[in-house]
């Protein structure tokens, strides 16, 4: 435990280094720190979605540069927009129905030296109005050779299990890649997927290696912070979501081709842990966790004008709490296309199916059972490399359809009620 | 033992001569039209052919007739300056063959470009550019 401790300082430190070591007059990016324009990172010029070399870059503990740049990139972006939820016309809902600044973030993201490197992100709450840590990824990394093959191995210290993945299939960086804070979505989710109030209030530590651009496999831990720590962080008084165990295991393996034109990925992933109550948490929240999934995801790049993307992603967990067991299925599969980085359109359906244990649905009466569709149009005109003041200026502008056919095991009018319009203008420098 | 006559002897050293040039007839054979597009499928995300621009790969623009190692502005390895290459459609054509074949210990992170034609193209394209 005192190891844990100490890393954690450690995580602190590395934070700490990373925003000291970013001058207030420079506004940097990992674009300015390689050089490179959005588009060779990012599937449609903008977001998180990442192309087989943005993966590599992140394997690569973000300290790729172009040899030049002198200054550690800082970053911010915005987004802001308009929420309709269809509704069922009461007062509450209606209020919901609003356009504002949904959140903004700053970011010092970028390399310390060739084997350091990482983001911290802070992001102001424009539902909650309030500052907050939002995710956090810092590297230790390094590469050796194995057998004539490169083997990039390294430490990841994260705040929330699956912001370290380089792939989009897993919670953090899966689709849809932005939404609006004020939706609704199902209860229900695994720990994993984030149906544990893990999201930031946690400490995790990784080791992972990428073998010959092709293996990739990691495993780690995570810890809950103390609530006061989380609550220093930006988290509510209510987000404490208990102890987790020290026997929390986090895992990932992943067999990736990059053919340049087009590129895919298969893998397994799981997360055991068992959360205990303590202070005020309710300990109908706690329990034991199982959790394994698999995904797969497939890029079609070609001469980077038509670009189109799949993934998927099926997780199954099983768990138990006071004296109940039960288990809940998420799947989630998605396709996007972009047109010369610039006109997108993606579609994506996602399903949880359960059981009606206490850990997944308030009312025993009821399933768990979600499922729908997202639809989203979006026009991303700059963050090529020709674009004007890259790769400073970026906007992405979008519109999000979330249609629920059931939700919280409720149809009909529950469920279309949630339905959400989401238009939003997303700005990154 | 059998022995070829004097014509299948030469018919098998012209075609053993003949894929002992392929890579420099087919460079000139290229088409930069469609190099353009596997320039931008394999190369662009590190290379841009702006002058001066340098990304993860120093600029090619101009790269055809340059000594290795002497973009301005670029941190090259030591492998690459001390390769003493000077780029021709040759050289290039072996280099993003195997790259890390042709300069040992260099740091570009690409495995390799397996097909003729895709390298005559992109060569092509790259001698297309001013």
């Amino acid at each position: 435990m005192r190891t844990l401790h100490t890393l954690l300082r450690l995580f602190a430190a590395c934070a700490a280094l990373l925003a000291w070591a970013s001058p207030a007059h420079a506004l940097p990016s990992f674009a300015r720190q390689t050089g490179q324009a959005c588009t060779a990172c990012h599937i449609g010029a903008f977001g998180p979605q990442l192309t087989p070399n943005g993966m590599k870059f992140k394997i690569g503990g973000y300290t790729d540069w172009d040899g030049s740049s002198t200054w550690m990139p800082m970053s911010a972006h915005a987004i802001a927009g308009y929420t309709k939820v269809r509704g069922s016309k009461t007062a509450e809902v209606d209020k919901v129905n609003s356009d504002r600044l949904n959140e903004a973030s700053i970011f010092a993201a970028g390399r310390v030296n060739d084997h350091i490197g990482g983001f911290v992100q802070a992001t102001w709450d424009g539902i909650g109005h309030e500052w907050g840590l939002d995710h956090t990824d810092l590297r230790l990394v390094d590469a050796r050779s194995v057998g004539g093959k490169e083997l990039v191995y390294g430490l990841s210290f994260n705040n929330n299990p699956t912001v370290q993945d380089p792939f989009n299939t897993l919670t953090v960086w899966g689709f849809p890649y932005t939404g609006s804070e004020l939706a609704g979505g199902p209860s229900a989710a695994s720990l994993i997927g984030g149906g544990r109030g893990l999201e930031h209030t946690v400490g995790g530590l990784t080791l992972y290696g990428f073998l010959d651009n092709s293996i990739y496999a990691e495993v780690g831990t995570y810890r809950t912070l103390a609530p006061r720590t989380q609550v220093a962080l930006g988290e509510g008084k209510d987000s404490d979501p208990g102890r987790l165990g020290d026997g929390t295991i986090y895992w990932r393996t992943a067999y990736f081709r990059d053919l340049k034109r087009q590129a895919f990925a298969v893998g397994l992933f799981g997360m055991n842990g068992g959360l205990h109550s303590r202070g005020a948490v309710d300990p109908a929240t706690v329990g034991n966790f199982h959790d394994i999934g698999v995904d797969a995801m497939y890029q079609y790049l070609g001469g980077r004008e038509h670009i189109g993307t799949l993934n998927t992603s099926y997780v199954r967990e099983t768990a138990s709490s006071q004296g109940e067991r039960g288990h809940l299925n998420e799947f989630k599969a998605n396709a996007s296309y972009f047109y010369r980085n610039t006109y997108g359109l993606s579609l994506g359906y996602f399903s949880t199916t359960g059981d009606s244990i206490g850990l997944y649905t308030a009312d025993p009466t009821k399933s768990p059972n979600s499922r729908g569709f997202i639809t989203e149009l979006s026009w991303t005109p700059l963050g090529k490399e020709d674009s004007w003041m890259a790769p400073w200026a970026n906007v992405r502008v979008g519109l999000q359809y979330i249609n629920f056919q059931r939700l919280d095991g409720e149809g009909g009018s529950y469920a279309h009620g949630n339905n959400t319009l989401f238009g939003y203008v997303w700005t990154a420098f | 033992m059998h022995f070829p006559n004097s014509r299948s002897l030469a018919a098998a050293v012209f075609a053993a001569s003949a894929l002992a040039v392929t890579p420099f007839v087919a460079h000139a054979n290229g088409d930069p039209a469609k190099g353009e597009k596997v320039f931008a499928g394999e190369c662009s995300d590190c290379h841009s052919l702006t002058a001066g621009k340098n990304k993860k790969g120093p600029s090619l623009n101009g790269v055809n007739g340059r000594k290795a190692a002497t973009v301005a502005g670029f941190a090259y390895s030591d492998a690459m300056k001390a390769s003493d290459i000077t780029w021709s459609p040759e050289k290039i054509d072996a280099y993003i063959t195997r790259p890390k074949k042709v300069v040992p210990g260099g740091k570009m992170k690409y495995d390799g470009l397996d097909d003729e034609k895709d390298r005559a193209d992109v060569i092509a394209y790259l001698l297309s550019v001013k």
